[in-house]
């Protein structure tokens, strides 16, 4: 796993995922200072690739559309309990190997 | 035999190793608990009853046994529950910290299923 990120450089979120999400908020405005927290759901899904910015508490409630390799995207939303994990950890990139069956 | 916090009943080694017979106490740990408490190392039955309930209140400080084994599984339920990769690695009862899974990762897998139909 290697050390770990320094505290001071703060968790990576790419600019553009983080420039989505400004975007979303001041569009919704209603949606992001209150009705999310009652557990209103996102307004608009967020299509981004950025597999490793991390999931901050100001993402709460917000659809995240994750890039899974190969154009494929999953759906993402993003609960309490996901907050400092990544976004690539929700999206599985391997699809579930399906073994002949006998006969 | 004896007991030091609650159920454990460690036996006559000497107390730095029977202290380990705890769950959440190794070595590291059991070392600690001997020089705060300044309880020589001897066979646990050589102890007196000070001693013991010097170790009894030391070893109260730490998270161990139950307490410790509903922390670990409630730590491993959190990932389940929200479908991390790690999660989705502990339900399929596969190796969680990326080892390789062609050979061996057997202590996960379990004992080797054989599969019918691999001749020559």
């Amino acid at each position: 796993m290697g050390g770990s990120r320094p505290a001071w450089k703060g968790p990576f979120v790419a600019i553009s995922l983080l420039k989505d999400v400004v975007a979303l908020a001041r569009q919704n405005p209603e949606w992001w200072n209150r009705t999310r927290f009652l557990g209103a759901p996102a307004p608009a899904i967020i299509r981004t690739q950025s597999r490793a910015s991390v999931i901050l508490p100001d993402f709460l409630r917000c659809v995240f559309f994750v890039h899974a390799g190969n154009k494929r995207l999953r759906r993402i939303e993003v609960t309490e309990s996901m907050v400092g994990h990544k976004l690539g950890e929700f999206a599985a990139t391997r699809v579930q190997p399906q073994h002949k069956k006998k006969g | 035999m004896l007991r030091v916090n609650n159920v454990e009943i460690p036996n006559s080694k000497r107390i730095e190793i029977s202290l380990q017979y705890i769950y959440g106490i190794g070595s590291t740990t059991a070392q600690g608990i001997l020089r705060d408490t300044g309880v020589e190392n001897k066979k646990t039955y050589e102890l007196n009853e000070e001693d013991i309930n010097k170790l009894r209140e030391e070893v109260a400080k730490y998270t161990t046994e139950s307490d410790l084994r509903r922390i670990v599984s409630q730590n491993i339920k959190r990932l389940k529950d929200i479908g991390c990769y790690r999660g989705r690695r502990h339900i399929a009862g596969l190796p969680v910290r990326g080892q390789n899974t062609k050979n061996n990762a057997r202590t996960r897998k379990g004992k080797p299923k054989t599969v019918a139909g691999k001749k020559k």
